[in-house]
């Protein structure tokens, strides 16, 4: 077993912020990838609903996991 | 989890000591000495004994077993997706393709199922049976009926593979269906393919497998419950148990209707029950959805098992994740039909499938969001990135990347322009890589070191590891993202040469070595492992410390910094605070989900009313009767043009169609992959009408029309030709506007090439420079009519097995082209030149038609009129693969109709 080392003060991101980061280019990534038909005007318009929506759900994840009070 | 165990079972030492009414069964007895016999007799194996770790208890043993026999078929699966891959990029650039039609395609079968089931599925249920005997303390029992399940499981991936003939080694006979295999398509007598009743048995096999494992899994916590009767009231269970119970409700749900379609296939198969195709697709898709997220329930488990040890805080909020449990469970036996949103089913009923696509994103939602918050406050010092906390990252990312093209692919009118295109493959590859797998090597990482009593051997492996999954798995999903951009269908390999898609299927192929290769490093670790790794003990740890333990032995020893000890939590923030967030964002979720459900309603109503031919136009100009077989289409025309034409829908620029649309053997999919209009994607399912209403492009040429699903061998040769002929003033245009316009997009066109020059050569599939439909040829004459000359060659040795232009009973390409040679070098198919006339239908141009010659150059000249004409061989060759005369109902029959040495001449005016 590891010796219990005291708290090691908190330098470099945390996991949040690695979660977090890495959540944002992954769906950066899907939402890029999704583009191509939503933006797309010949193409089924529906696909620019629902890429609308999922950009919006996005930000509204990001920014309610930002405001929320940490697991304590 | 018991140590190590180094006597032979009780039942064979002690047996006298107990008395006979508590003895086990005389055939346990007996399978007990039989196994402790053989295991005590390989365990003087070094190799053996520690790989297979048989000097521990049966549960260790059967876990080892099953990891190790899920590892296998993963690589077995892995290779077939290399396998095929190198035979697109063979066909991509022009080399030589090695395999044949079937071996191509069961290359790809076999792949989805070796990964689903011999790899996901046994890891599955390997980690899950782990976990609730060693988070809850159970002593595990009915060892043999543990050892069915694993015999079952791998059994039915034999049998499903088919007749193996060794020598000399045939694998034309292994399962050509797809892994998920639609009625009829691939039952005797009703499909022009036919596998082996070997397949129907496997999945049969398969899913005793998954009952009698839930069984065993049930009969474990019943007892823990009884046991822990008062302790468990009022208890909180831990949140991965409300999953692993969910996972367990879902088993009987997910293969019970694969039992029922199954059952179906095999009766019409064999007893000549009646079928219907489309009740059967249906039954089946509620296995085949509900499959992935049965699966997609390991990283799941995982994720709420490991991120709360490492972060050594509880889940951010109990109740919303046993939500999301429930929620999955309830929503998931829904969805099967958004795998036939453009099959001819009530318009209503893909509606409410695709509002509970929607609905489904939600447990996603939470389970996310609780995960991202369950680590918010965790400070940079606490949290080690070992390979358990990487490969646990990599399931979140990827799930959300997988998971956000989820609702993508659930909007019905967004499907029509996706559907069984490799976006999908992106979609899914992205889930069963980088969120299903990557969470099942998290737990093995955490888990291995205490199946094994030894520590990682090598950090560094772990990382490598880690980094080729990343790297192969993202450029894998990336690429099938961009070709399926394009238009590119799933399970193709016959595809035309154009750059975009070579460079794809190229990077698409780098992605798989680098993916497989970094299964290796996981493999050398592993072995290294249980033959050098240091020595682990849980002794005196408690379980979340011995995780922890095992997790930190892929850390470099100089850099572990993090105790491993269990800390204390005190809760400093409330639960009303913190569940105030989660409902804040499912409200938020389920406000967009409604929003997008309503933005995405009349077009969905729009394409299930115009498939089941509710919204015919008024206007239309030209009614098609198409039918669908294996490997062609029959169509048959009235309005402004008239006549039958094989593999061909010839309409005038700009016209309104109306298209009846049936099929027999297989279903098939009228598709027309447009990019600068709306996209055609109808199904065609045997025995239930459906239509297709679209307005033909405006813009005079030849369109390529693949059929959109798969039906069997020479899928690849099954793509027809929408011929658009110019109208009013515009008669006798050139293909000028055409060409500029970039045909519509559509990147299934067939390339045009001048007449006068165009080099037509015979490739081993049977088509004209590697295009289907062959080249479309391009001449101009007067008014009047002019001279129009060109000429093809079928070169003798594009004969061979592969072929559908000779029969073959033999593997021995030589065989098919002495049979050429013993008839003079021609073959009795009518070639020649037939001109399109839109009154009456194909009319034969004098002078040129004559029998298929093979070897020798052949020229056609004439006098032709402005127009189109149909070149070549534009009729389908009755077809049958029985190599080594082995064909039969009981092992597979391989037969069909197939066009390729065709293709359209177009003849403008000067």
């Amino acid at each position: 077993m590891t010796d219990a080392a005291p708290d090691r003060p908190t330098a470099g991101v945390g996991p949040f912020g690695v979660f977090g980061i890495v959540a944002a280019i992954a769906a950066a990534g899907a939402v890029f990838e999704m583009s191509y038909y939503s933006a797309n005007a010949a193409l089924s318009p529906a696909a620019l609903g629902t890429t609308v929506g999922i950009v919006i759900a996005l930000l509204a994840f990001f920014a309610w996991g930002i405001r929320a009070p940490p697991n304590e | 989890m018991s140590g190590t165990d180094l006597r032979p079972s009780q039942a064979g030492a002690e047996e006298s000591s107990i008395p006979v009414f508590e003895r086990p069964p005389a055939l346990i007895q007996w399978l007990d000495a039989t196994e402790d016999s053989i295991r005590l007799s390989l365990a003087k194996l070094r190799l053996f004994e520690r790989i297979f770790l048989l000097r521990r208890d049966w549960m260790t043993r059967i876990t080892m077993l099953m990891l190790i026999a899920g590892l296998l078929w993963g690589a077995v699966g892995g290779f077939d997706a290399f396998g095929f891959q190198t035979q697109v990029v063979a066909y991509a650039t022009g080399s030589v393709v090695h395999l044949s039609n079937v071996e191509i395609y069961s290359s790809v079968t076999l792949h989805g199922i070796r990964e689903l089931f011999g790899f996901a599925q046994q890891l599955e249920m390997a980690a899950l049976g782990f976990l609730v005997v060693n988070a809850l303390g159970l002593v595990p029992r009915h060892k043999w009926t543990l050892y069915s399940t694993v015999i079952l499981l791998n059994g039915s991936m034999l049998l499903i593979q088919g007749p193996i003939y060794f020598l000399p080694f045939n694998d034309n006979y292994f399962p050509a269906s797809g892994w998920y295999f639609l009625s009829p398509l691939g039952i005797n007598g009703q499909s022009a393919y036919v596998v082996s009743p070997l397949f129907f048995l496997g999945w049969l096999a398969l899913c005793a497998a998954l009952f009698l494992w839930t069984a065993w899994m049930v009969i474990h916590l019943r007892d823990w419950y009884r046991q822990h009767r008062a302790e468990a009231q009022g208890r909180r269970y831990p949140v991965f148990l409300w999953f692993v119970v969910g996972t367990l409700v879902l088993v009987p749900l997910t293969y019970g209707p694969l039992v029922v379609s199954t059952a179906w296939d095999i009766g019409s198969a064999y007893a000549g029950w009646p079928i219907s195709a489309l009740a059967n697709q249906v039954i089946f898709w509620m296995f085949g959805h509900s499959l992935v997220y049965l699966l997609f329930l390991l990283p799941i488990v995982a994720l709420y098992v490991l991120i709360p040890i490492l972060a050594r805080r509880p889940p951010y909020s109990y109740r919303w994740a046993v939500a999301s449990a429930i929620l999955f469970v309830l929503l998931t036996p829904l969805l099967g039909l958004h795998h036939l949103y453009l099959a001819p089913l009530p318009a209503w009923s893909t509606w409410l499938t695709m509002a509970l696509s929607f609905a489904i994103a939600l447990p996603s939602a939470i389970t996310f969001f609780s995960v991202w918050m369950t680590v918010k406050g965790v400070p940079a010092g606490q949290w080690e990135w070992n390979a358990v906390a990487l490969f646990a990252l990599l399931a979140f990312a990827g799930a959300i990347f997988g998971g956000l093209s989820g609702p993508a692919l659930a909007t019905i009118p967004w499907d029509v322009d996706v559907h069984n295109s490799l976006f999908v493959l992106g979609h899914f590859h992205a889930m069963t890589i980088l969120a299903i797998a990557a969470g099942g090597y998290a737990l093995l990482y955490a888990v291995f070191p205490i199946l094994t009593g030894r520590q990682w051997f090598s950090a560094w492996l772990a990382r490598l590891h880690f980094l080729f999954t990343v790297v192969g798995g993202a450029t894998i999903v990336v690429a099938f993202e961009e070709l399926g951009s394009l238009g590119v269908l799933r399970r193709e390999f016959i595809l035309p040469h154009l750059a975009a898609i070579t460079s794809y299927q190229l990077i698409l192929l780098g992605g798989i070595v680098v993916m497989l290769g970094g299964q290796l490093f996981f493999v050398a670790n592993g072995a290294l492992t249980v033959f050098r790794g240091e020595l682990y003990s849980a002794a005196g740890l408690s379980f979340d410390e011995a995780i922890r333990r095992a997790a930190q032995s892929t850390v470099p020893k100089r850099r572990r910094r993090v105790p491993i000890a269990d800390v204390p939590f005190v809760r400093r923030v409330s639960r009303a605070r913190r569940e105030r967030i989660e409902a804040a964002w499912v409200g938020t979720v389920i406000v967009l989900l409604a929003g997008v459900l309503a933005a995405a309603t009349p077009g969905a109503f729009a394409v299930g009313n115009s498939i089941n031919g509710d919204a015919a136009d008024p206007g239309v100009s030209e009614w098609i009767d198409l039918h669908g077989q294996q490997y062609y289409w029959s169509a048959t025309e009235s309005g402004a043009v008239n006549g039958t034409y094989d593999n061909a829908l010839v309409v005038f620029a700009g016209a309104s169609v109306e298209v009846n649309l049936s099929a027999s053997g297989a279903t098939q999919s009228l598709l027309i992959p447009f990019r600068d209009q709306a996209v055609v994607d109808v199904q065609a399912v045997p025995g239930t009408p459906s239509y297709a209403s679209f307005t033909a492009p405006s813009v005079a040429g030849v369109y390529g029309a693949p059929d959109g699903e798969y039906d069997g061998p020479w899928f690849g040769q099954d793509v027809s030709a929408l011929i658009v002929l110019p109208t009013g003033a515009d008669t006798g245009a050139s293909l000028a506007s055409f060409q500029s316009n970039g045909g519509g997009g559509d990147i299934y066109n067939p390339p045009v090439l001048p007449a006068a020059t165009a080099d037509l050569v015979g490739n081993p599939e049977g088509l004209f420079n590697d295009s289907v439909p062959g080249p479309t040829l391009s001449a101009n004459v007067v008014a009047g009519g002019g001279p129009v000359s060109l000429e093809w060659t079928v070169p003798l040795d594009s004969i061979g097995i592969n072929n559908y232009l000779v029969n073959v009973t033999s593997n021995s390409p030589n065989a098919q082209q002495q049979y050429v040679l013993q008839h003079n070098g021609t073959l009795p198919y009518p070639t020649g030149l037939w001109r399109i006339d839109p009154a009456r239908g194909l009319a034969p141009v004098n002078g040129t038609l004559g029998p298929l010659v093979i070897g020798r150059n052949v020229s056609l000249s004439s006098d032709l009129v402005p127009g189109a004409y149909l070149y070549g061989l534009p009729s389908p060759v009755d077809y049958s693969y029985d190599p080594a005369g082995d064909s039969g109902p009981g092992v597979g029959i391989q037969t069909g109709d197939v066009m390729g040495l065709w293709g359209v001449l177009w003849v403008g005016g000067a």
